[in-house]
């Protein structure tokens, strides 16, 4: 009865269009790239009408009853939001703002008329293969740490060694005291003695005499 | 909740992004595993035309419209498809024309013109009540005028499509037939039946305004029969008197007499093509040859005069097309055999000898482009062809100067049914063969044999081939791409498989999914005598035999590897055949056909049944039943489901003939485990009130006939699709639900609604069936399973549904959803699809451990889910999987329009190598760490000795 009721209506005052265009957005700035196969649907209950983008960046629906729609994009290069048109029995339009899942009968934020359509989104087909990046691996904190780490133990001790002696003296004093204050543990890894599996590494003090006599 | 401002939106977009979509296209992957065949379909004559985009533009266009209801801008170089639109379809005429910029077509009551160059819409309107019929151009900007079948005509303005004027003032008895536009006058051409014969009328209309005009020519000529039309453009034309007189009128022209001509004797077929000014080609074919004539007219008065006769040639197979360049007019007459001959006003003016053939094809119609060439003396014809086949209808060739360019397979647009066929393991089959051998011979015999056999083997796996070794392996690490086995043979992985596809024409092609869509055969199906109906199934019957069961009533089996028909018999019995499906034989499958009138026959008939099979069909009366087959093939009903009050059935959909089970089932987060309702019986029916707002589904077993799960749901729309697919112990279904119940809140879209069936609500219970090895759904009552369920919102409409399936059925399943809005495929990981997705909460760690996260009630149409990623997918009407040979990947193909195929690992490709996989890199990686350790052990050795020196 309903449907009859709605059907006949249609026949009755079914000329009311339409309108709206697609309007530049941050993601869009020119919405002549959109790809002619972008479409528009306006659904409802019984209906489903659909159209085209125009080569003006608009679009029309020609023929639309009185009725409360849901108009969604469908557009191969750009998302965009949905949206609530209403067609009044007089064939005024209003436009809210909508979302999916929406409970039909909360209005959203009121929207101008002609419709105005923004691009909230551009559309990514593709996944890109993580491979192997030399530079993605330098960029790695751990890595860099380590780098660090390597020259603080190679290059400190050689440049201790180019020191003036009585600077270096100087140094070594200051070093103990440091050292005595607080053990730092990456200053006292030793790279031979962890990959010769020495379970407990060599004492800061018996490391650094080493190095400095025996190199 | 009231919430209501863009940023949230798209926050909520944004939200739906993050949701986990394992799946997705990987960059190197795209164009490479996938495979897309764009095809439009049977192209219309009257549709179909050469046409510059622009004025000044160097080159023409193919533009044509099909009769799939789509419409094409073809490059005429490679036959690429420079834009194409899907119109609605309709049963009504469909046309396209060029005009000014725009190409116009016109189908059911919509008027749309598109930029020719870049497809876009340029402008449409829509109209009720009557389908287009006819337009032309109204000869000023791109305004067109437009004849609808309800006999009213609108001229509507260029670059807006707003109508300026409408008349409806033809006698409601008149059929309306064409349109004219003169420099001032509209003419409408319309046939009124009279007792005898038909009246002609023509009526003239002030262009202007769209008023009768003044003097109005309501002229009046008689048609015999409205049948005998063979023309209706520029100039009307049709046979009179048992196909004896011609009668040809020009539109245009002030008199209605027009021009009688006789037809000679032994001509069986008349083609009349106009130009749309004043120039027709009059085609007789006889049994064995051919001839033409062609006419002019003086455009306000003058009577028809023909000016040009074309001699006979030999072959009836040939068609005409026009062409009009410079002023002047070209007839091209282009023949089955590849030959084709250019005429002028003179007569012929250019002849090319056959250079290839359409094999087997008849030519259809034509559309051709001549242009004469700087020296004046030569000319450059091309020719776009349509032929088709027995089986095989529109395919679509272009010829350049008699030599062939290019072919379109559009026949294959119109694949309605499909199956696989497995290809052969080369190894497997080898031995199998040498092993058939050694059996049918004498001991000795076999014995030498054998031995023979191996000494082979000595020889092939020699020293040859150890010396090979060094170069299998370089190939292997240089991803060096071995020759690929082709033919019956199937690949390694197995990705390799035929599609064995039939056409609603009645045409049978193998394609090769694994090479792009190759065609391997073709052959059809065709009734040697009575009419086509078109096909019901297609199966695979046993290794390398397809079976094709028609409407009609035939069985015919195929080699699935060569076409070749290997058995052939009529259905026995009554009446059309309404369903068919395959049960498994001793050693092959057979086919089941239900005829119309109930009886259920076994195919090839005289097979016996091993056991008694259990169907469900739907009758005439709209019920669905249980059939249970004897062995003896004899049907006995077992059950009927009545749909609930109001609703009709609208579908029926069963789990995959492959459909294995991994695991009974679902551990969760504690270790504890949800056991699966497992049926392979399990059928989802759903029904739904046309003329009201409900639609229900109905899971039900379909032995027993008992109704294990029911939902109905309210305020849906049943004049959208409605689609479901089942499998393991899952239903996913679709359909548009609107918030149209007085006192229920609802939202307005697209749903998606998961139910999944387990055997028991509680953790680590079997329910009432416990552990039982066997048990018989006809025993009786055993409880209802307890189903879960979930519904989603979803951006698009679904016209199809599906799932993937493996070979083992270990890998997660995905959902493959057809959405002709966004023309492509979506895979949704069915992990997302899951009814146990925590609603309101966050996942605590079990359910995170399980893969599940928050529910969120949105799906999004995230293009990196879609399988075709940029390809533009347009016609498909169904999807069909089937798994390859390593269990990490389904294979997939979509037919019903552009045929598409590709690759899918739900749970990615854990059992191969990626593509990305560098050998070199693992190898320099193992080389750089033995290097790396050969510098450090001396440092190392060295502190180990230095440590204990000074530590002792």
């Amino acid at each position: 009865m309903k449907f009859l009721l709605a059907s006949l209506l249609a026949s009755v005052a079914s000329a009311f269009t339409v309108t709206g265009t697609f309007a530049p957005s941050p993601h869009l700035p020119n919405p002549a790239l959109l790809p002619p196969t972008t479409s528009l649907t306006l659904t409802t209950s019984g209906t489903t009408a659909r159209t085209l983008i125009s080569t003006s960046n608009g679009f029309t629906f020609h023929n639309i009853s009185a009725g409360s729609y849901l108009l969604d994009v469908a557009c191969p290069s750009h998302h965009f939001a949905p949206l609530r048109v209403d067609v009044a029995g007089n064939g005024d339009v209003s436009v809210h703002t909508t979302f999916r899942g929406n409970e039909w009968s909360n209005l959203g934020e009121a929207r101008p008329y002609p419709v105005m359509l923004h691009a909230i989104k551009t559309a990514d087909y593709y996944v890109v293969r993580e491979g192997f990046n030399p530079t993605k691996l330098l960029a790695n904190p751990m890595i860099l740490v380590a780098i660090v780490s390597l020259v603080a133990i190679v290059g400190l001790p050689k440049l201790v060694d180019k020191m003036d002696p009585e600077l270096k003296a100087e140094f070594e004093e200051s070093q103990k005291k440091v050292g005595a204050a607080q053990a730092n543990p990456l200053g006292g890894f030793d790279v031979a003695s962890f990959l010769a599996g020495t379970s407990k590494p060599a004492t800061p003090e018996v490391k650094q005499s080493g190095k400095g006599r025996k190199n | 909740m009231r919430v209501s401002s863009t940023p949230l939106a798209s926050l909520l977009v944004g939200f739906a992004a993050i949701l986990p979509t394992t799946l997705a296209v990987f960059q190197d992957e795209a164009f490479q595993n996938d495979w897309h065949i764009p095809l439009l379909g049977p192209s219309l004559r009257e549709s179909t035309f050469f046409h510059r985009p622009l004025l000044d533009a160097k080159a023409s266009l193919i533009y044509t419209l099909t009769e799939r209801n789509i419409i094409a801008a073809l490059h005429p170089k490679d036959g690429g498809i420079v834009w194409r639109h899907q119109l609605e379809a309709c049963a009504s005429k469909k046309l396209a024309r060029a005009v000014e910029g725009v190409v116009v077509a016109g189908s059911c009551g919509n008027v749309k013109a598109f930029d020719a160059v870049t497809g876009k819409l340029a402008w449409e309107n829509r109209f009720e009540g009557g389908n287009v019929k006819d337009f032309k151009s109204a000869g000023k900007e791109d305004a067109v005028v437009v004849l609808f079948d309800d006999g009213s005509v609108r001229m509507l303005e260029g670059g807006s499509g707003i109508v300026m004027w409408e008349w409806k003032g033809l006698d409601a008895k008149d059929t309306p037939y064409s349109i004219s536009v003169t420099s001032d006058s509209v003419l409408v051409v319309s046939v009124q039946p009279e007792k005898t014969s038909n009246n002609m009328h023509i009526t003239s209309l002030v262009l202007e305004s769209g008023l009768p005009a003044k003097f109005s020519r309501d002229l009046r000529s008689s048609v015999e029969s409205v049948d005998n039309i063979l023309s209706s453009d520029a100039l009307m034309a049709w046979t009179e008197d048992d196909f004896r007189i011609l009668k040809m009128v020009p539109i245009s022209g002030g008199r209605l007499s027009g021009e009688n001509v006789k037809i000679p004797e032994g001509v069986i077929d008349i083609e009349v093509h106009t130009d749309s000014d004043n120039v027709a080609l009059v085609h007789y074919k006889t049994a064995d040859k051919s001839w033409g004539t062609a006419y002019r007219w003086d455009y306000e008065y003058g009577p028809v005069m023909s000016y040009l006769d074309i001699e006979e040639k030999p072959g009836a197979d040939s068609t005409f097309s026009i062409s009009k360049s410079g002023g002047q007019t070209f007839f091209v007459w282009s023949f089955a055999n590849g030959e084709a001959f250019l005429y002028g006003e003179q007569g012929q003016l250019a002849e090319y000898s056959p250079k290839f053939e359409y094999k087997g094809n008849h030519i259809t119609n034509a559309a051709s482009e001549v242009i004469t060439r700087s020296d004046g003396a030569s000319y450059a014809v091309r020719s776009f062809i349509s032929t088709s086949a027995p089986g095989f209808k529109g395919n679509t060739h272009l010829v350049r100067n008699g030599d062939l360019e290019w072919a379109r397979k559009e026949s294959l647009a119109s694949v309605s049914v499909s199956t696989f066929a497995e290809l052969l393991d080369p190894a497997a089959e080898k031995v199998a063969n040498e092993l058939n051998a050694e059996g049918h011979k004498s001991i000795g015999a076999a014995y030498v044999h054998r031995l023979t056999r191996h000494v082979q083997e000595l020889i092939e796996y020699g020293p040859a081939w150890v010396s090979g070794i060094p170069v299998r392996v370089m190939d292997a690490f240089l991803n060096k791409e071995k020759a690929e086995i082709g033919g019956k043979w199937r690949d390694f992985f197995g990705y390799r498989k035929y599609a064995i596809v039939a056409t609603e024409e009645g045409g049978l092609a193998a394609l090769d999914i694994g090479k792009k869509g190759e065609i391997a055969w073709e052959s059809n199906v065709l009734p040697i005598e009575g009419e086509w109906k078109g096909a019901l199934g297609v199966y695979e019957v046993s290794k390398g035999v397809v079976a094709v069961v028609t409407k009609g009533g035939e069985y015919l089996e195929f080699d699935a590897f060569e076409g070749t028909m290997l058995h052939r018999e009529k259905i026995p019995g009554c009446g059309t055949i309404k369903s068919s499906s395959t049960v498994d034989g001793i050693g092959r499958k057979l086919v089941l056909a239900v005829l119309k009138c109930g009886k259920v026959m076994v195919l090839p008939s005289g097979s016996p049944l091993p056991e008694t099979v259990f169907l469900a069909v739907q009758d005439d009366a709209g019920h669905a039943k249980g059939l249970k087959v004897a062995s003896s093939g004899k049907p006995e009903q077992t059950w009927v489901f009545n749909p609930p009050t109001g609703e009709q059935i609208a579908s029926i959909s069963t789990r995959p003939a492959h459909d294995p089970i991994a695991s009974i089932g679902k551990v969760l987060g504690d270790r504890s485990v949800m056991y699966k309702y497992i049926n392979p019986h399990l059928i989802s029916i759903v029904t739904a009130d046309p003329n009201g707002s409900t639609a229900s589904i109905h899971l039900l077993d379909s032995v027993s006939g008992a109704v294990l799960h029911s939902a109905t749901h309210t305020g849906v729309d049943t004049s959208k699709p409605i689609v479901s697919t089942v499998s393991e112990n899952w239903v996913v279904y679709s359909y548009y639900g609107d918030d149209t119940i007085p006192g229920k809140t609802a939202a307005k879209g697209y749903h998606l609604v998961v139910s999944e069936i387990f055997e028991s609500e509680q953790k680590n219970d079997r329910g009432p069936l416990g552990g039982a090895q066997n048990y018989s759904a006809l025993a009786g009552e055993t409880g209802e399973p307890f189903v879960l369920s979930q519904s989603f919102i979803f951006p698009g409409e679904i016209t199809s549904l599906a799932t993937t399936t493996t070979r083992q059925g270990i890998t997660s399943h995905e959902i493959l959803a057809l959405l002709p809005e966004y023309s492509s495929i979506l895979g949704l990981p069915k992990r997302m699809l899951d009814p146990r997705r925590p609603v309101g909460r966050d996942a605590n760690p079990g359910e995170v451990e399980e893969g599940l996260v928050k529910y969120f009630p949105v799906i999004d149409a995230d293009p990196r889910g879609m399988l075709n990623h940029k390809r533009e997918l347009v016609g498909i009407k169904k999807i069909v999987t089937t798994p390859a040979l390593l269990e990490s990947t389904s294979l997939v193909f979509a037919y019903g329009g552009d045929l598409f195929g590709t690759r899918v690992t739900p749970s990615m490709a854990f059992d191969v190598l990626a593509k990305g996989f560098s050998k070199i890199q693992l190898v320099g990686t193992i080389v750089a760490l033995g290097v790396g350790v050969g510098f450090v052990a001396p440092m190392v050795r060295r502190k180990q000795i230095n440590q204990r020196w000074s530590n002792s």
